[in-house]
């Protein structure tokens, strides 16, 4: 049996689209074998064979609490020239070799004796599994949170980053809330409380004024809301458990006026759409000797 | 008016509102009574007349 040396043997089961692990601590200066290396170690037979793996790898370093990259990496050991095929390493930037299937070829990805800007993990958990990922950030820098901060599940519902969570000193939660569309709609005036609402919440839908005059003896006069709720107020409050769309029901009235030389009339006024009015003179004669008689309606 | 008025009674009519409308009481002038009044005294100061007539002549 062939005598190897094995540093350490770490099998990686990942189900996810990024992933890491940790080897705590380190010392400074860091070690020179330290490197990372796709292939090995072992060169014998049987060699490494990839049979389906696309990854990006970069290995980095704990140092207090500020994680560098090794400043080496080889697609499979460069001294004890592991066997291997079909697995095709190549360097994409910022210390990141991308391993894919293709041709195998021994080579260093990178080297730099250049200063690292420490690094941090921090796990982003979503709990409606968009957004989960490992960041690698910069001191000082900023979570950056998913562009838009919506999603959109059709049929007026979606979810709005409202933001995150620190759930501990390396990990986040995003907490996303659940929304409703509310529409109301209404041919007259002016309406208020339309939008997007948090799930549970409740919103004021509200339409003013509640009478229009057309300025031509026509006027509307706010009826009624129908549609997902009823109601006769202009001003509803409405419970936001599901999207609605609500509608204002206005009524039409018409302005009869009335007139007479002789004698009072009434009934004149505003009358809804379709209806009666009646209208009705005081007296039909008027006068003495010379006498006013009423003889029929005019318009 | 249109068809759809309903009169109940003189100055009395239930108006049909399916638009803006304008209703006016339209009056004539009954000069009868004035008529009467002329006639009576007419006949009066005519009989007066004929009276003092007729007291003359005797």
């Amino acid at each position: 049996m062939e005598e190897f040396e094995i540093y350490d043997v770490v099998v990686l089961r990942i189900k996810a689209a990024t992933a890491y692990f940790k080897v705590d601590p380190t010392e400074l200066p860091l070690p020179s074998n330290i490197e990372l290396v796709f292939a090995g170690p072992h060169g014998g037979k049987p060699k490494a064979i990839l049979v389906d793996v696309k990854a990006k790898l970069r290995l980095l370093v704990n140092v207090n609490g500020g994680l560098i990259p090794v400043p080496t990496a080889y697609s499979c050991g460069y001294v004890t020239h592991e066997r291997v095929a079909n697995a095709n390493v190549r360097y994409v930037g910022d210390y990141i070799a991308a391993v894919a299937p293709g041709r195998a070829r021994m080579l260093q990805v990178y080297y730099s004796t250049g200063a690292f800007t420490p690094l941090r993990v921090v796990v982003v958990r979503d709990p409606l599994k968009l957004y989960s990922k490992l960041l690698f950030l910069k001191s000082g820098e900023a979570i950056p949170l998913p562009p838009g901060y919506v999603v959109d599940l059709g049929n007026r519902t979606r979810y709005l980053l409202k933001g995150y969570a620190t759930t501990s000193k390396d990990e986040v939660a995003l907490e996303w809330v659940k929304q409703f569309y509310l529409e109301a709609l209404s041919d007259h005036g002016e309406v208020d409380g339309e939008g997007w609402y948090d799930e549970g919440s409740t919103a004021v839908i509200s339409v003013a004024p509640e009478v229009i005059d057309f300025g031509n003896w026509t006027r509307a006069l706010f009826k009624a809301w129908i549609g997902d709720i009823s109601s006769t107020t202009a001003t509803v409050k409405v419970a936001v458990d599901s999207p609605k769309k609500i509608k204002a029901l206005w009524g039409y009235q018409y302005y009869l006026a009335v007139s007479s030389e002789y004698a009072s009339v009434s009934g004149g006024g505003w009358y809804d759409k379709g209806s009666y009015a009646r209208v009705e003179l005081s007296e039909t004669e008027s006068g003495f000797l010379v006498r006013r008689v009423f003889e029929r309606w005019g318009v | 008016m249109k068809p759809e008025d309903r009169v109940l009674a003189p100055g009395i009519v239930e108006v049909y509102v399916d638009s803006p409308r304008k209703l006016e009481a339209l009056w004539k002038t009954d000069f009868t009574q004035l008529i009467m009044v002329m006639s009576a005294v007419g006949a009066a100061l005519a009989a007066i007349a004929c009276y003092r007539r007729v007291r003359r002549r005797r």
